[in-house]
């Protein structure tokens, strides 16, 4: 099947979109670059992610009304699909897809917008700093008395895994408040009572950190949404992180596929391509399979998140865990089917199968999507 | 596509309404006890029915009587059809849509004019492709048809013809040269099933059913006028013909699984979980129901892009195979999962009503049937050659030509 969209009438621009990702990323995050960056510092790499900005990438998502050029998900899913293929950063995701998607929710304050959504536009990274959905959100936040009435709060607790977070200017952390209520809150990551530590995941592909904060002051002003505004606020990271993660993994995948079918084309056994064994090619169909199938799941879910459709959530946890558990199934065969070589760690195999695998979990896990999407679709009753 | 859909909403309520009116809720359990003969003409008749209301052949040009409708009505016929659970035109399926495929492809203006329309008056098909010594190698097939004048003698033995004991006519590949490499000495007749020296024996399945039949032919005659296409054509033309049933013929099954997870929602609702909990209670058997429900649409999905492709391009591609291979074992992983949750009850031995599809509700027997698809029209071991070698360019296994 086609890599292309749609019969409607901007699927063209989007087949361009695609082509031209992928020859900028061939250009200038090839192989040898991903390479070097693996054994390397924690550092973003912020050559790449100029040539991103001076792309306009990250004013994608953002409104218009806010310098962006206000596209819905099918451009930025597109865009993340390349990232994947191409094994690079991840600070597209965090900043211009997450974080321009929690500033743009409806409650979030007009003058938070102002401020935020045109500096993610012009290539400042902000992130969000989220406890793993289901999981206990670590981070409390106790209410002062603030400017003009208003009560700001204090926030304490570390989250531990947040991508991308050394390379961010700001920080919207999700908390509790004493009484159990929600709050996003926007820390600067120039405070001094906020701490960011590199960690290294087995994805040595992006770029993670915990974020630690020592009783942070957020001002009225930099509360970013409250109670049922915040749980709102908190489901559109989710929705965007999820259906980013599932075209992320879906690009990874067919990365995966293009390699087995490559190396089944040139290694030889038995005096023949080991691709015209049976056992070996009903394999790659398999693969092949997997990836044309999680491929329409993400472009269902791109199609419907981010223009107000009340099924998108269902649609995302659908493409999530598919895609996400397909193309870490289609990686591991990735290491499995090129044999001892694709086990070492000069071969990008591995790469592919930890990308898969965070993939799969970061924005909820699988079984967190399955079953926010079994209440959702499957009768109790 | 989807927009599309929506505009239609007039034509919707129409087909929803004429299936209140002509689908008759115990359709089922009327054909659960009934004999051949009933069921057979059950078939008929509810084929008729659905032809007085333009809905028999959708995907039809109006020169030859069909509705010529466009690719968005067809799929709203069928999932307003699948919705109101109305019986397949099962028994008409072979004609509708592999000799329609088929001669408009290949067929000489006579050809159609006789053919054709009587498909919409009833006249029944089946095909003769398979053999017993040609199953995935369909083209080592050995029934051969000599020149005789104006005519054909016929000579072989053909298997898996679908329907045949209620054919009237044919669909049969023969060879007419063996002495050139085996694609290139085929040719595609159209047999009468009356004609003398056919017979016909049904075959028992696995399921119970005896749909599948036997094909004898003895010095059968066909006259040359029944060939169709060019002699030792007919290999290529069989193509057509096999991409008919993996085209947009599955968008009906796609639907209709929808439906069929419907089924299963509805056994869930009356099982129990081990412990005795509601089953849509239990957090393992809902995790295993919304991994279905997932796949279901996954399936319509990738039949809706299939689909989108063919309009674009033309003609059915080899990604068709996947859709083949993903439908026949979603359905045999759904129907797996009803026969799990029902227990034991389902093992008590039920007849399963013709006409209905691959999903009746009668889980086991619906199961059992499930290997029907993944052997059927190519096993999905050859769709997944087909996959491997059209779709991503693997070569060929050293010895099969």
């Amino acid at each position: 099947m086609s890599t292309s969209t749609s019969t409607s009438d901007d699927a063209i621009d989007l087949d361009e979109l695609r082509e031209s990702a992928r020859a900028f990323l061939a250009r200038w995050c090839d192989p040898q670059r991903v390479r070097s960056r693996l054994e390397g510092g924690d550092d973003v790499d912020a050559e790449l992610w100029g040539r991103i900005v001076d792309l306009g990438w990250p004013a994608i998502a953002v409104p218009e009304a806010y310098g962006g050029a206000g596209a819905g998900f099918r451009e930025l899913a597109v865009i993340v699909q390349e990232l994947g293929r191409a094994l690079a950063p991840g600070t597209f995701v965090s900043s211009a897809v997450v974080a321009a998607a929690a500033l743009s929710a409806e409650a979030v304050p007009e003058a938070l917008k102002a401020e935020w959504l045109p500096r993610i536009a012009s290539g400042d990274v902000v992130v969000v700093a989220l406890a793993p959905p289901g999981s206990p959100v670590a981070v409390m936040a106790t209410a002062v008395a603030g400017a003009g009435g208003h009560d700001g709060v204090v926030v304490r607790g570390t989250v531990g895994v947040v991508a991308d977070a050394a390379a961010a200017v700001a920080i919207m952390v999700e908390a509790v408040d004493d009484a159990g209520e929600p709050v996003l809150a926007l820390v600067e990551t120039a405070d001094t009572t906020v701490t960011v530590r590199p960690v290294r995941m087995a994805d040595l592909t992006r770029r993670f950190a915990s974020v630690e904060l020592h009783s942070t002051v957020v001002e009225p002003d930099r509360v970013l949404a409250r109670g049922a505004d915040a749980v709102a606020a908190v489901g559109r990271i989710v929705d965007w992180g999820a259906a980013a993660m599932a075209a992320d993994a879906l690009g990874v995948g067919e990365r995966v596929l293009d390699g087995v079918v490559d190396y089944a084309r040139q290694r030889v056994q038995f005096g023949r391509v080991i691709g015209s064994f049976q056992a070996y090619k009903h394999r790659c169909a398999d693969l092949l399979i997997a990836v044309e199938s999680a491929r329409v799941a993400v472009e269902d879910a791109a199609l419907h998140l981010g223009v107000g459709d009340p099924d998108a959530a269902a649609r995302v946890s659908l493409a999530k865990s598919y895609t996400g558990d397909g193309m870490a199934t289609v990686a591991g065969e990735g290491v499995q089917l090129h044999g001892g070589i694709g086990y070492t760690w000069e071969h990008d195999s591995h790469l592919f199968l930890k990308r898969a695998k965070l993939d799969q979990v970061l924005y909820g896990d699988s079984r967190w999507h399955r079953r926010r999407l079994a209440g959702l679709r499957i009768p109790t009753a | 596509m989807l927009a599309e859909l929506d505009v239609l909403s007039d034509f919707r309520g129409e087909v929803r309404r004429w299936c209140e009116a002509n689908v008759a809720p115990g359709w089922r359990s009327a054909l659960n006890s009934c004999s051949e003969d009933d069921a057979v003409a059950f078939q008929r008749a509810w084929f008729m029915t659905l032809h007085e209301a333009g809905y028999a052949a959708p995907h039809w040009s109006r020169e030859w009587g069909g509705s010529d409708s466009s690719l968005a009505e067809q799929i709203v016929l069928f999932q307003e059809l699948s919705r109101a659970d109305a019986p397949r035109a099962s028994l008409a399926f072979i004609g509708l849509f592999h000799t329609y495929a088929t001669l408009i492809h290949a067929g000489t203006n006579e050809q159609k004019q006789r053919h054709l329309p009587a498909v919409l008056d009833g006249t029944v098909w089946c095909q003769g492709f398979s053999e017993p010594e040609a199953g995935s190698d369909l083209a080592g097939l050995r029934t051969r048809a000599v020149r005789d004048g104006g005519r054909y003698v016929v000579n072989g033995q053909k298997i898996w013809s679908s329907g045949a004991a209620h054919a009237d006519w044919c669909l049969l590949l023969a060879r007419t040269d063996p002495d050139v490499p085996k694609r290139k000495g085929i040719s595609y007749f159209l047999l009468d099933m009356r004609t003398p020296g056919v017979e016909v024996r049904p075959i028992r399945q696995a399921s119970g059913d005896a749909e599948f039949c036997e094909l004898f032919l003895n010095d059968v005659v066909i006259p040359a006028e029944n060939l169709v296409g060019a002699e030792n054509d007919g290999w290529r033309i069989a193509q057509a013909t096999l991409s008919a049933e993996r085209g947009p013929a599955i968008l009906e099954l796609a639907e209709r699984m929808r439906t069929g997870f419907e089924m299963v929602l509805d056994t869930a609702r009356h099982c129990t979980a081990p412990g005795g909990s509601p089953a849509l209670a239990d957090p393992e058997i809902r995790d295993r129901l919304v991994r279905c429900h997932t796949e279901v649409e996954v399936l319509n999905l990738l039949c809706l892009k299939m689909i989108e492709n063919l309009l674009r391009r033309g003609g059915v591609g080899p990604e068709a195979s996947i859709i083949k291979t993903y439908y026949s074992e979603l359905l045999q992983r759904l129907t797996e999962l009803a026969v799990e949750l029902s227990g034991l009850d389902v093992h008590v031995l039920a007849s399963k009503p013709r006409a209905s599809g691959w999903i009746s509700g009668e889980w086991l027997v619906d199961h059992i049937t499930s290997w029907e698809w993944t052997i059927a029209g190519g096993t999905n071991e050859i769709q997944r050659n087909l996959i491997s070698e059209r779709v991503l360019g693997l070569p060929r296994e050293p010895g099969m030509d």
